[in-house]
């Protein structure tokens, strides 16, 4: 009972201490989607469980296809609540264990945007100054 | 990218070569030049369902290559310093419908040279994976047990920071154990999915195989009636914290002398808990396994196996650590259990190219079957991609 009680313990503070690394929503990025895709609006957590393959398909069953900038793009990392290496680091071993196809890296808002407009399913986080050329991929409401 | 242009080299060489063997057997250039100009309008035609191809088709690989050097007067280790061009694996992933995924890992094993003999090339999974539902979704194939942290990764190198998967707990027979814990891999089927409740993550894995036997081919027949299973749920509290916990049961056909089946059975059944903790630059992980094998014609034998490890990234270019496992490979032997120390450092030198260097420290008892209580130690190194 009393080695039940330390296990419980320890990982109450473990859990306390990774709960800092819980992100709130922040401006300077909008979230777009294909214009196939249905949702009208997501949660944090929903766009979270997408970028670490979770949630795989759509309402409509379609396959989530998510894509990402790989320059230097803090508010992403932050609202996913992690940071590049250790997104590499995790998507590296889902994918190699055969538990997933990894989000898609692009060089910019602008290429994610085109990948977005032409890739059914498809989801991305780009720079809100963008928001004037979608394309035709639309945003979608933050919950 | 990549994939789209090797899709469209491919599909360019295939047609020019067949064209240029016509043409060269009729001599007619210009002919020639027509056919060129008409396979370059169909390749632009067709550049729309090739693309849509190379947007359901992922290409993935690794390739490893090692170095491992006895560093003592004598124990188990390579006392020549060896190179091993360990592996390249390809990993292959094809979106066939909105639901419906094929994933393979092909692998290339040692310099494989099937003319000479040498090396391994095999199939470390290939299964069509079909999603019900995010929390239900259905695989068949040849599949990794999904077993504690190391075994669905356990040729993937850069998926790990040390050089090798622990012995303790992914190949105790290579640390004084008699067998493993759990086969590596197995054919059957498995149920797996997950959800959330309250933002915590569950992760499942049921599977269903024909099991651990040496007999027959494991991936095409079964040798008894009963059916292996392995389970492992994970679950992530918050997003630096993952807790596991993995079964595997199982019923070994036991063999008489001739090699024909007894009709007994010999039980097999591990489990393990498992956790993997990361806070800023800083991380954890840990592993317990204990196992039971239950033969009618023997007592029954217990073994336990351990590893913890702890890094730290610096710059995210450099990771430390050091890892130490042991294994009691029977509960009920003193003197047998095999411990290992080890420090290392990986080092990301371009793009998911690592370089691991390490060094280990490895003692045991006098009855360990494999080390015999000579304590060694020995100088690890590994250069490995990803891409």
């Amino acid at each position: 009972m009393k080695n039940f009680r330390l296990y419980i313990s320890i990982i109450t503070i473990l859990i306390m201490s990774t709960s800092t690394n819980q992100a709130h929503a922040q401006d300077g990025f909008i979230v777009i989607v294909n214009k196939s895709v249905k949702e009208e609006s997501l949660s944090q957590s929903a766009v979270r469980r997408i970028y670490f393959g979770f949630t795989t398909q759509w309402k409509n069953f379609e396959r989530v296809k998510p894509s990402y900038m790989t320059i230097p793009n803090d508010a992403f990392w932050s609202y996913i609540s992690t940071e590049e290496g250790k997104f590499k680091s995790y998507w590296t071993k889902r994918v190699f264990s055969g538990n997933g196809v990894a989000p898609v890296p692009m060089m910019n808002g602008e290429d994610v945007i085109d990948y977005v407009s032409r890739t059914s399913g498809a989801i991305g986080i780009v720079p809100d100054s963008l928001k004037d050329k979608l394309g035709d991929c639309r945003m979608i409401n933050l919950e | 990218m990549l994939t789209r242009m090797l899709n469209y080299t491919v599909t360019m060489k295939y047609n020019f070569e067949k064209l240029a063997t016509y043409f060269k057997r009729s001599g007619n250039r210009y002919l020639l030049i027509k056919a060129i100009v008409l396979v370059g309008f169909l390749l632009i035609a067709g550049l729309d369902s090739n693309a849509q191809f190379a947007e359901k088709f992922t290409l993935n690989g690794y390739s490893s290559f090692e170095y491992e050097y006895l560093l003592s007067d004598e124990g188990r280790s390579d006392e020549n310093g060896s190179f091993d061009a360990d592996l390249i694996d390809l990993v292959i992933n094809v979106d066939v419908t909105s639901r419906l995924r094929f994933a393979t890992d092909i692998t290339w094993e040692h310099g494989t040279a099937t003319e000479d003999g040498l090396g391994n090339a095999a199939v470390e999974y290939a299964f069509p994976e079909y999603t019900i539902r995010n929390w239900l979704k259905f695989r068949v194939g040849k599949m990794f047990v999904p077993f504690g942290i190391y075994n669905e990764i356990h040729t993937a190198k850069p998926a790990f920071l040390a050089v090798k998967e622990p012995l303790s707990t992914n190949k105790p027979d290579k640390f004084g154990g008699d067998e493993r814990f759990y086969p590596r891999w197995a054919t059957g089927m498995a149920l797996l999915g997950n959800f959330a409740i309250n933002n915590v993550q569950f992760e499942y894995n049921v599977q269903v195989s024909n099991g651990y036997q040496e007999n027959t081919n494991p991936f095409e027949e079964d040798d008894n009636e009963e059916k292996a299973i392995a389970a492992r749920l994970l679950i992530q509290p918050t997003t630096g914290l993952k807790l596991g916990i993995s079964t595997y049961n199982d019923r070994l056909t036991e063999l008489d002398g001739a090699g024909d089946d007894t009709g007994e059975r010999t039980k097999l059944s591990s489990f393990s808990t498992h956790a993997e903790y990361n806070f800023k630059d800083f991380g954890l992980e840990f592993e317990y396994i204990t196992g039971r094998t239950d033969p009618t014609t023997a007592g029954e034998l217990k073994k336990n196996g351990f590893e913890a490890m702890l890094y730290y990234s610096l710059g995210e270019k450099f990771t430390p650590y050091v890892r130490y496992e042991s294994l009691d490979p029977d509960t009920d032997v003193d003197d047998d259990s095999a411990k290992m120390f080890s420090i290392g450092l990986n080092t990301e030198i371009d793009k998911n190219y690592f370089l691991k260097l390490q060094y280990n420290s490895i003692s045991s008892g006098v009855n360990n079957a494999r080390f015999g209580g000579v304590d060694f130690s020995e100088f690890q190194a590994a250069v490995v991609l990803g891409f």
